[in-house]
């Protein structure tokens, strides 16, 4: 008996071991490119642990019972009459609860910090003066070090490209171009279908609905050049359907700005 | 029909309520695809492991849970689109509670091969790589539930992944499982168990190759329904068509095995498992209307084990 109950013990911290090994080691995951993608990165290294968790401990239980188990050439019996057990089903009913409900309220803690649960229609009011209702989106709180600095950009979909456009510089660009660090706002409105708005390195996607505006907000924080996807089925060509955020250090997008400028005045 | 504006954003409708219609439909759609199945394997497992189901009632118990829940959680497919904070809270809980009834059906069936006396044959295999394959999809499919997590991965491959795990990984499994249990009953024959379990290598193989790297692709920037992707992609997917090859392949010792079996096969007599359920007690194949006379009373149809058939005190 004792010997047993080492076994089951060495195979538990197997289990475990193995996939906070995982976890920690193996990364699944594109660059980590805005303030958004280290809050998910955490979320997905603690779903992925305990997953690989129950997935080993469950697999390793179906290939023992059937290594163990198997019927032996000389045997012609039945198993044991056992019909179950209710402490059993007890146990596995209420702690798996107890895991999902823990994962769901950490999850909308990570939803929060990453700006999920913002009122939408107040953090907007730099974009417009009028008191267009925002149906979706993600909003992010002004952080301290970058408050007062958000660049606004009004974003059309059409089949099958997104246009960019900068209000204080009266000029539509079709690369999205960001200063790193400081905090994006986007206002994006679709002009005849359902487009979606991703960037995976920044881990933010948002529907672009016609006739709904929907916002987005992000703050980049690694120079570089990373993919716009279109992630929502919009057509023959959506696979096709890609534009580039670009950024920079602030110094080359004020570069850049400056030479697509066409308001009167500078940035 | 062309005229109607419920939909149509330029005439005052709203497309977001299309979605909801859909989904409202479709979701407790993709559970009449796997509910069946779960009741399948039910049947399968008890007859080739020589064991009750166990607890037969929060299985049933179970089943009721998530035909309840799976009326409410249509929205977690629609996260990214238009839809209010509190409301992706209460389908976030929802649909992670679906977990719960469906993870007590999978310790149950694991419970239930525990302590058999399993015959390792096709049916039993295609079911245990059931399990081992819903596990695997079921706990995507909680990580998918986080709207967070969702976020990123909505509309990508890892919810194509996550997809098949549970309908080829469940369902298809189940359904060769029950060819494998039930065609002996159909036709009288028995299928040959060589070609069985390779037909079950290839498939499991072939099949995890395929959609496991499918994951990959969908965290790292690939999304669904797209018939073009980036450079960077070009050697995962590869792997995954060399899966999908797999899995086709493997239909062919399947198909041979049932060729083989119909021109040349053993007979099976009527119970060629030895089962207790109603249908194993009339001819294989069963005339008309299933009894010759009157159907026989079945007392314990889930009636394995030794107090039951004292043949063997080994256990």
């Amino acid at each position: 008996m004792l010997n047993k109950n080492i076994y089951l013990i060495l195979i538990i911290s197997f289990v475990f071991s193995i996939s906070f090994w995982i976890g920690f080691n193996v990364n699944l995951l594109p660059a980590e490119a805005s303030i958004n993608a280290p809050i998910y990165d955490e979320l997905f290294k603690i779903l992925l642990i305990i997953g690989l968790i129950i997935f080993i401990g469950m697999t390793i239980a179906v290939i023992y019972s059937l290594f163990k188990f198997r019927r032996r050439k000389d045997q012609i019996g039945d198993g044991i009459a056992l019909e179950g057990n209710f402490s059993l089903e007890i146990v596995w009913t209420i702690i798996p609860s107890i895991i999902v409900l823990i994962i769901g309220l950490y999850s909308y803690n990570i939803y929060d910090r990453m700006g999920g649960m913002q009122e939408l229609n107040h953090s907007h009011e730099m974009m417009s003066s009028n008191t267009e209702k925002i149906w979706a989106g993600i909003s992010q709180s002004s952080n301290n070090d970058i408050a007062n600095n958000n660049l606004s950009v009004e974003v059309s979909a059409m089949q099958f490209a997104f246009l960019f456009n900068y209000p204080k510089g009266e000029f539509i660009s079709g690369e999205l171009h960001v200063p790193v660090n400081h905090k994006v706002s986007m206002r994006m409105e679709s002009k005849d279908v359902i487009h979606a708005f991703w960037v995976p390195e920044f881990r933010i996607k948002q529907d672009i609905i016609p006739g709904q505006p929907t916002i987005l907000n992000f703050t980049p924080t690694k120079v570089g050049k990373y993919p716009i996807i279109c992630a929502e089925l919009c057509g023959p060509y959506h696979g096709g359907m890609r534009a580039s955020i670009i950024v920079e250090e602030e110094s080359d997008y004020k570069d850049w700005f400056n030479t697509n400028n066409k308001a009167e005045v500078d940035l | 029909m062309l005229t109607q504006v419920f939909f149509n954003p330029v005439l005052g409708g709203n497309v977001v309520v299309y979605q909801h219609l859909f989904w409202f439909y479709s979701h407790p759609a993709v559970y009449i695809m796997v509910l069946p199945a779960f009741g399948l394997v039910s049947e399968i497992l008890p007859v080739h492991s020589r064991k009750p189901l166990f607890g037969y009632t929060t299985m049933v118990f179970s089943i009721m849970g998530i035909v309840v829940l799976g009326l409410v959680v249509w929205a977690h497919h629609m996260f990214t689109s238009g839809t209010p904070p509190w409301m992706r809270l209460f389908f976030t809980i929802a649909t992670s509670f679906i977990a719960v009834p469906t993870g007590i059906k999978f310790f149950n069936w694991v419970a239930t091969l525990w302590g058999g006396k399993i015959s390792i044959n096709s049916a039993i295999l295609f079911s245990c790589g059931f399990i081992i394959n819903f596990v695997f999809g079921g706990i995507t499919g909680v990580a998918l539930a986080q709207v967070p997590f969702d976020i990123h991965v909505h509309d990508t491959y890892f919810v194509v992944a996550h997809f098949h795990y549970i309908v080829y990984g469940g369902t298809v499994f189940i359904i060769f499982s029950s060819i494998y249990h039930w065609f002996p009953k159909v036709t009288g024959k028995m299928l040959g168990e060589k070609l069985g379990i390779l037909h079950f290598a290839i498939t499991f193989i072939g099949f995890n190759l395929c959609f496991a790297p499918q994951h990959w692709l969908g965290l790292n920037g690939m999304p669904r329904r797209v018939a073009e992707y980036d450079p960077q992609f070009q050697f995962v997917n590869q792997i995954s068509t060399i899966g999908a090859l797999l899995m086709a392949i493997s239909t062919i010792p399947f198909l041979i095995n049932i060729f083989l079996s119909i021109r040349s096969g053993k007979n099976s007599g009527d119970n060629p498992w030895n089962a207790l359920t109603p249908e194993w007690l009339t001819s294989s194949p069963p005339p008309v209307e299933n009894w010759e006379g009157e159907a026989p009373l079945v007392e314990e149809p889930y009636g394995y084990g030794n107090s039951f058939t004292t043949k063997n005190k080994k256990i």
